[in-house]
C-alpha cells in the first residue's frame, strides 16, 4: 500500500473513476483506510500524488489526529487547469486551520466516527487490539470517563498481558492489578479490560468492512466496585 | 408427548425471539404498514430497498431506498435503518409517491439515503427501537467457534426508561431464568438504542462480578434481579 519513508507514507496514483454512483463514497473509504494506516505505522504525513486526486476526492482531507493531508500534482501529467486550481486550493486548505462547511463537518465526522484507531496494542500472544474512538456504546468514548479505566497507559498495560477467564474465540479478558497508594495504604484493585477479537461486535450492530480487522477494545471496569479509583487512571 | 424443564424452556425462548419482531412494527395512528419484502436496489449494491405495504392492498405499497453505510463507509445496523425508515414512511410528502418511478413491478420507488443519514446523525429513536435491540441482541446464536452462553428466555418493557430481560445460561435451562435491568435512556431522557457494551462484557460479570449488583425485588417471571443501570450510569 505505498512505501513508508521514515514517518511519512507515499502513496503513488490512487485514483477512483470519477462519474461512478460510488466513487466519492470509494474514495472517501480509502483515504480513511489510509489514515488508519498511517496511525498504525506511525506515519505522521499521509502524501497522495495523483493529479486527478481532488477531482475524486473534492474538498476531502486527512484530519486525523497527528496527520497532515498534502496534494501534490504531477506537473509533467497536468493538462487540466481545473485540477491545478484545486490543487492550490487543496494545498492551502491543508495549510490552514480553516475549511469550508461542508467539508468542515465531513472532517469531523470521519475523524470522529467509532472505527478511527486511537492507539494499537499487541497481548503477549500478538493479538493485535486496537482501541478506537467508539462512542457513548463502544470504544474510548464509551469508557473514558468516570467509573471506567480511562487511562491509554492502564489499559495498555492491560491489554499487553495474555487473555483471562472469560475469554472465548471472539472475545478476550485482560486484566491488571493495579496498586493505589495512599501513603502507607494500600488498595489492591484489579481491573477488566474487555475487547471483540472478530470484525463485528457480539450483537452484531458494529462491523468491519475488513473481516481479517478486529474491533478491539469495548469496554473496561474494575472488579467489586462501583467506581474506579481515580489515583488509577494518573499511574 | 412430555417436555420436560429444558424442552420448554426452548420453546420459550423460541417464542421470545418470534415476538420480537411485533415490538416495532410501522404503524402511524390508524395506518398501519407492514414489510412486503426486501431486496438488492438494482443500480446501487450499497443501497437496500424495503417494501411497504399495507397488508391488504398491493397497489399501496411503496419501495424505499435505503443506504447501508453511513457516509463514512461504517455499516449502519439494521434496526437503525428500521428506525429511519419509519420516520421516512410517515414524513414524506404526499405527491412524493405518485412522482416516483417505477421498478419491474410497477412499485414506485423512493430514494431515502439522504433522510436515513440525516436519521443517523441525529437519531430519533422511541422506546421500542430500544427494546427491540436489548432484547434481540441475546437473541442470536453464538459465533461458530464460541460456545453457547447467555439464552433471552423473554423480556418486559418496565416503564418508559426501563426495560427487563430475562436470561439464562446452558447450564440453567431447567430452572427459571435471571432478570436484567437495562436502561433505554441516557441521563437526558433521550432514548438509547444498543447496549453492546453489556453483551459482550455479561458473561465476564457474571462470573462474580454480578452479584453486587443484585436488586432486591421480586419478581414471579424469574429467580434473581440484577440492575445494569448503574454499570452504565456513564454511557
Amino acid at each position: 500500500m505505498g512505501e513508508d519513508r521514515e514517518q511519512q507514507l507515499q502513496v503513488p496514483p490512487l485514483r477512483v473513476v470519477g462519474g461512478h454512483a460510488l466513487s466519492e463514497t470509494i474514495a472517501r473509504q480509502i483515504l480513511f483506510l489510509l489514515c488508519q494506516h498511517c496511525r498504525i505505522v506511525g506515519a505522521e504525513v499521509l502524501r497522495l500524488t495523483d493529479p486527478y486526486l481532488l477531482r475524486t476526492f473534492g474538498a476531502a482531507k486527512a484530519t486525523q489526529q497527528g496527520l497532515t493531508y498534502e496534494a501534490v500534482v504531477d506537473a509533467d501529467s497536468v493538462s487540466d487547469s481545473t485540477a491545478a486550481d484545486d490543487t492550490d486550493k487543496a494545498v492551502a486548505v491543508a495549510d490552514s486551520d480553516t475549511s469550508e462547511g461542508d467539508t468542515a463537518a465531513d472532517d469531523d465526522a470521519a475523524s470522529s466516527h467509532w472505527s478511527v484507531v486511537k492507539f494499537v496494542t499487541h497481548d503477549k500472544d500478538g493479538r493485535y487490539t486496537p482501541t478506537r474512538q467508539g462512542n457513548r456504546s463502544i470504544g474510548w468514548v464509551h469508557f473514558s470517563g468516570p467509573p471506567d479505566i480511562h487511562s491509554e497507559k492502564v489499559i495498555k498495560a492491560a491489554v499487553n498481558e495474555h487473555p483471562e477467564r472469560g475469554s472465548t474465540k471472539t472475545r478476550k479478558v485482560y486484566g491488571a492489578v493495579l496498586y493505589d497508594t495512599l501513603g502507607i495504604t494500600l488498595a489492591k484493585v484489579k481491573g477488566k479490560v474487555i475487547a471483540q477479537y472478530h470484525w463485528e461486535t457480539s450483537d452484531h450492530r458494529y462491523k468491519l468492512a475488513d473481516t481479517d480487522d478486529e474491533i478491539g477494545v469495548i469496554t473496561t471496569f474494575c472488579q467489586g466496585v462501583s467506581t474506579c479509583p481515580d489515583a488509577l487512571n494518573r499511574v | 408427548m412430555a417436555w420436560d424443564e429444558t424442552g420448554l424452556s426452548g420453546l420459550q425462548a423460541q417464542l421470545a425471539h418470534e415476538m420480537l419482531s411485533r415490538v416495532t412494527a410501522f404503524t402511524f395512528g390508524p395506518d398501519v404498514r407492514l414489510v412486503r419484502g426486501v431486496m438488492t436496489s438494482p443500480d446501487r449494491p450499497d443501497a437496500g430497498r424495503v417494501v411497504l405495504w399495507d397488508g391488504r392492498h398491493l397497489d399501496n405499497s411503496v419501495a424505499y431506498d435505503v443506504p447501508l453505510t453511513d457516509p463514512q463507509g461504517g455499516n449502519i445496523p439494521a434496526g437503525d435503518i428500521a428506525a429511519a425508515l419509519r420516520g421516512v414512511a410517515s414524513d414524506g410528502p404526499e405527491h412524493e409517491t405518485e412522482k416516483a418511478p417505477r421498478d419491474a413491478f410497477g412499485i414506485p420507488v423512493i430514494d431515502a439515503s439522504a433522510r436515513v443519514h440525516a436519521f443517523v446523525a441525529e437519531p430519533r429513536f422511541r422506546v421500542p427501537d430500544a427494546l427491540h435491540a436489548a432484547a434481540a441482541a441475546f437473541s442470536l446464536s453464538p459465533e461458530p467457534e464460541d460456545p453457547p452462553e447467555l439464552r433471552l428466555r423473554g423480556f418486559l418493557l418496565l416503564d418508559q426508561a426501563t426495560c427487563r430481560l430475562y436470561l439464562d445460561t446452558p447450564e440453567s435451562q431447567d430452572a427459571p431464568p435471571f432478570g436484567l435491568d437495562l436502561p433505554l435512556q441516557d441521563k437526558k431522557g433521550a432514548v438509547t438504542v444498543g447496549l453492546t457494551a453489556v453483551h459482550t462484557a455479561l458473561p465476564v460479570l457474571l462470573l462474580g462480578e454480578l452479584e453486587r449488583m443484585r436488586k432486591d425485588v421480586h419478581d414471579p417471571y424469574c429467580h434473581t434481579v440484577y440492575d445494569l443501570a448503574d454499570w452504565l450510569s456513564d454511557s
